[in-house]
């Protein structure tokens, strides 16, 4: 059924064509839908869009792209061609043209309990369309499928009538209106206008609320009644998770609906696809929701030169804690305790809960930067400079007992890596701009283990010189000091990435960067894992780094508004400038 | 000379081909066996002892080596490790990298250098097919071999004999061959034989430079004039030639025949590539009690089913299943190396190494279906057909080819070399 169904939504917006594109006609196909419908996607004037992506430089430039041209000459893909040399024989379309004939107005997805008991769900799609062009393409069908004609048989009576494809696809044509279901039933309903549909339901109207008009494409998920069927989310395996994920799968469990939003624009050769997937916000946030929640400050330092990513997420520390036990898996919380001593013992006695986290602030920015080396300096393989900052709300007293803990936990290490032959750090405060910097680094390393590595870069270790410093009221542990003098240089500047509760941004070019410096790193593990010949490595992992090209920026954010939470999704992508 | 080193007379046929492919390397895919197949045993063992004129694969796996060295993982340095034993076309090198890793056994969980450990296969690799007193002599010098065996703590006036007992019992002589008092004065010898910076590094002041007696000579001896006596000696032919006869040609070899293979390895200077060619052209290793003798390590099986297989899988993707069944890279339990032998299979192994046929198989493609399949990669395996019954039970329990691979990695003659 599946094979057969997605023949018909492919080819969907091929019988569509000549017909003009109405954005947001989609939401009348929900006034047919039944109303049972665990989820319905909606999508109004796709194709022009996906017709412009394909004309457009990027488009262009995608497809021309040696990775992109391998993939659709690779022998896995054999059977999608000889499916499209079918959909040639029986539309006169190749994939160009019905492409390019996607002129369709709307089309729609339901999704709906199964109506035989099985755990797979039946599937209800509707679109307008073109009559001629699909009786066209109806008449081929089983060609395409079955290599033989004549598998086509009514199944209902009635007008019109109903017919099915080996009873496992139902479909019919009314006008300009076809409907496919996975089920008969399905497709009676909709023929026959039995009782009330999708749009009369309380999660549609809903979602569509939150999600605005006007979606390139629109998604109602009815929350409610998967909840029965969908297991409750785990608790984070440990304090790391915990922050990361924050409440939202929780949010998620417990909301009565979702509604989801996709757009995708172009603007001055740019085309911005994001996405955003909305709970309502509830009437009264708990104290766990409160503890992860609330909105950013912008970053009060100049992002420095070659950030490749960062990560910002609102948490008062404190709280978290105080409610670790309801966000944490059982296995973790010996973690906590352990990293509670060990805290307390390194610094000298302050106290991990009573004196540090009260002393932390509710925002934590995890920033990575592409490192740019001398190559005399350049270890091998190079990581980017990563740097976790926190605010603090109490800084007097805390320098000293932070350097007291930086040297300690150095000086632990050190007795480590002397038992075990390994080379030590040496501790090496700096002062820059009037600002101490508490660092360690490795001493260079000697003759007889750079010896067959000459030219080649120097040991991993390298990427890490353990540093520590307060920079503006921020707590800042980086790998390097170098990332520290650029905060420094940077504090007090115009603030950025706020106004969201968390985030995480890419950027396509300092990343592509950063590949580019460890190609050969990665050309290595190419030749390793996929026992690729080098000329054939070099060939797999520069293309891949050359496709980065047309990422311009990536965006993920959990976002809180007065009246819905949500997730936000962005990418930019453009033809890269030669 | 004994009878059973004597050149194996006549052609090799498709099994013996695939032995000698199976011993003196991984395993061959069916072309290389089937070229083999025209040449004596004599022309056979100098093709797989000297390899190809030019190693393509190893050239370019070298030109990552330093990359792999300054990556600082270990998972890296092991994938490295595995897939030369993959794809090198001069099999032997790799294979006698794995057989000196195993005797020199030296494990990264004490020395914790990676870049020392590296460093020690590399002295595997390029020495192993050498003359044995050249790399006895480098690997008593290596770093992680010093750390290995605390001879950094081996000092004048407090003599550390971890070393000189192994020298003896482990690298040349085997037990019996050695008393205890050569062990202390051997160790003695061995005072200040330190690391420095990472290299080798004598330590005059902390050498005994008193008189010391071993193997029955008796003078100042340094640690060089100790491997002299032990490489003197009739037993460290011996017992070399019992290790080589136990891990290429049969579990059990007859004292007289390692008796005689260690006569002429002592003969011709310990060379090492001389006493291959002669053993692996020998009547001894074609016997038919030799073949399928040997229990598979988990690298021979696994490695080797790729290349019969002319398959491809990621040696990162397989380093845990190389853990659950007993064969870490760079990690032998102890100083003795892997034993071996039946000590391979146990009930936890066996699952493992089913569960590495899984993975082995899980991508696998090919155009042959059926009984085609069963017979055409039975051969491509065993170096022959499976027998009739196993056949039928394979094909009907197999829905399609990966399943029926699948169990003919399962079958017991899979495991066996």
């Amino acid at each position: 059924m599946r094979t057969l169904l997605g023949l018909l939504i492919v080819a969907c917006p091929l019988l569509a064509q000549g017909v003009e594109a109405q954005p947001e006609a989609a939401h009348r196909l929900a006034a047919l839908a039944p109303a049972d419908a665990v989820a319905f996607l909606e999508m109004n004037g796709i194709t022009p869009k996906v017709v412009s992506v394909i004309d457009s430089d990027l488009g262009r430039a995608v497809a021309a792209h040696p990775i992109v041209k391998a993939i659709g000459e690779s022998p896995q893909l054999g059977p999608v061609r000889l499916g499209l040399l079918a959909l040639k024989d029986a539309t006169d379309h190749d994939l160009e043209s019905l492409t390019r004939a996607l002129g369709s107005r709307e089309m729609a997805i339901g999704i709906y309990p199964s109506r035989t008991g099985k755990k797979q769900p039946d599937v209800v799609f509707l679109a307008r369309v073109d009559g001629p062009a699909t009786d066209r393409f109806l008449k081929g069908l089983p060609l395409i499928v079955l290599r033989r004609s004549s598998e086509v048989v009514p199944a209902e009576g009635g007008r019109p009538a109903i017919r099915t494809f080996r009873e496992k696809t139902f479909y019919y044509r009314d006008g300009d209106l076809l409907v496919v279901a996975s089920h008969r039933d399905l497709a009676k309903h909709v023929r026959d206008h039995v009782g009330r549909s999708v749009a009369d339901t309380a999660y549609y109207q809903g979602a569509r609320t939150l999600a605005g008009d006007g979606r390139l494409m629109f998604g109602a998920v009815d929350l409610a009644t998967l909840r029965a069927v969908l297991p409750r989310p785990k608790k984070a395996k440990d304090l790391g998770a915990a922050l990361f994920q924050g409440t939202l799968s929780e949010r998620l469990y417990g909301a009565p609906f979702l509604g989801i939003g996709v757009d995708l624009v172009e603007s001055r050769g740019q085309w911005t696809l994001s996405a955003e997937a909305l709970v309502p916000r509830t009437e009264s946030e708990g104290p766990l929701q409160a503890s992860f929640g609330g909105k950013l400050e912008p970053l009060p330092f100049e992002l420095p030169e070659h950030t490749a990513a960062v990560l910002r997420m609102r948490r008062d520390l404190e709280a978290v804690w105080s409610h670790k036990d309801a966000v944490i898996a059982e296995a973790g919380i010996p973690g906590l305790v352990q990293l509670e001593t060990t805290f307390t013992a390194l610094s000298g006695g302050m106290n991990f809960v009573e004196e540090f986290l009260p002393a932390f602030g509710k925002e934590l920015t995890i920033l990575a930067t592409r490192p740019v080396y001398t190559a005399l300096e350049a270890p091998a393989v190079q990581y980017p400079h990563v740097a976790l900052i926190g605010r603090m709300t109490k800084v007097e007293g805390m320098e000293t007992k932070l350097t007291i803990a930086f040297q300690t936990t150095i000086g632990i290490v050190n007795a480590q890596r002397a038992q075990q032959g390994e080379k030590p750090f040496l501790i090496a405060p700096e002062i820059y701009a009037g600002q101490v910097i508490q660092s360690a680094r490795y001493l260079p390393p000697d003759a007889m283990e750079m010896s067959g590595m000459e030219g080649k870069g120097l040991p991993v270790r390298y990427n890490i010189a353990p540093s520590l410093a307060i920079v503006g009221g921020h707590l800042v542990i980086a790998s390097s000091p170098e990332l520290i003098k650029r905060l420094i240089d940077g504090q007090g500047k115009s603030g950025v990435l706020g106004g969201v509760n968390a985030g995480l941004w890419l950027d396509g070019t300092e990343t592509r960067k950063l590949l580019e410096a460890n190609r050969d790193a990665l050309v290595a593990q190419n030749m390793i894992s996929k026992g690729h010949s080098k000329a054939e490595a070099e060939q797999e992992v520069g293309g891949l780094i050359d496709l980065g090209r047309f990422i311009r920026r990536f965006e993920l954010s959990v976002e809180e508004g007065r009246r819905a939470h949500g997730l936000r999704f962005e990418i930019v992508a453009a033809a890269p400038k030669e | 000379m004994h009878e059973q080193l004597k050149p194996q007379p006549g052609r090799l046929d498709r099994d013996a081909a695939a032995h000698l492919w199976r011993r003196a390397g991984f395993g061959a895919p069916s072309a290389l066996v089937e070229n083999t197949m025209k040449l004596s045993p004599v022309e056979a063992a100098r093709l797989a002892v000297r390899g190809p004129k030019r190693d393509v694969v190893a050239e370019e796996m070298e030109s990552i080596y330093a990359i792999v060295r300054g990556s600082g993982s270990l998972d890296t340095i092991r994938g490295w490790l595995i897939r030369r034993m993959m794809s090198c076309e001069h099999q032997l090198r790799e294979k006698m990298g794995l057989f000196w890793h195993g005797h020199f056994a030296t494990s990264v969980r004490k020395v914790t250098d990676l870049d020392w450990m590296c460093r020690q296969y590399r002295l595997f690799l390029d020495l192993g097919l050498g003359r044995f007193p050249v790399l006895l002599d480098a690997v008593t010098r290596d770093p992680a071999m010093i750390r290995w065996l605390d001879n950094e703590t081996n000092r004048k006036g407090s003599p550390n004999e971890n070393f000189g007992r192994e020298l003896f019992e482990l690298f040349t002589l085997g037990d019996g061959n050695y008393t205890e008092k050569d062990i202390q004065e051997a160790g003695r010898a061995f005072t200040g034989w330190h690391i420095l910076h990472g290299k080798f590094h004598f330590s005059a002041g902390l050498h005994d430079a008193g008189e010391k007696t071993v193997l029955g000579t008796t003078g100042n001896l340094r640690g060089e004039d100790v491997l002299k006596l032990a490489l003197a000696q009739d037993a460290c032919g011996r017992f070399l030639a019992g290790k080589l006869l136990r891990f290429f040609v049969e579990p059990a070899p007859s004292a007289e025949l390692e008796a005689a293979l260690g006569a002429e390895m002592k003969r011709n200077g310990y060379d090492v590539s001389a006493t291959l060619e002669l053993m692996f052209a020998s009547k001894a290793f074609y016997a038919p009690s030799a073949r399928r003798s040997l229990v598979k390590s988990p690298l021979e099986f696994v490695v080797g089913s790729t290349r019969m297989l002319e398959t491809n899988v990621s040696p990162k993707e397989l380093l845990g299943a190389f853990g659950a069944m007993g064969q870490e890279l760079l990690a032998p339990p102890n100083v003795k190396g892997w034993p071996g032998g039946r000590t391979w299979i146990n009930t936890a192994t066996w699952l493992a190494r089913i569960n590495a046929a899984h993975r082995i198989t899980r991508e696998f493609e090919s155009q042959r279906s059926g009984a085609d399949a069963c017979r055409y990669f039975g051969r491509a395996l065993l170096g022959r057909e499976p027998d009739a019954r196993a056949q039928k039970a394979i094909v009907q329990s197999g829905v399609g080819t990966k399943d029926i691979v699948h169990a003919l990695l399962a079958l017991p003659e899979s495991h066996l070399n």
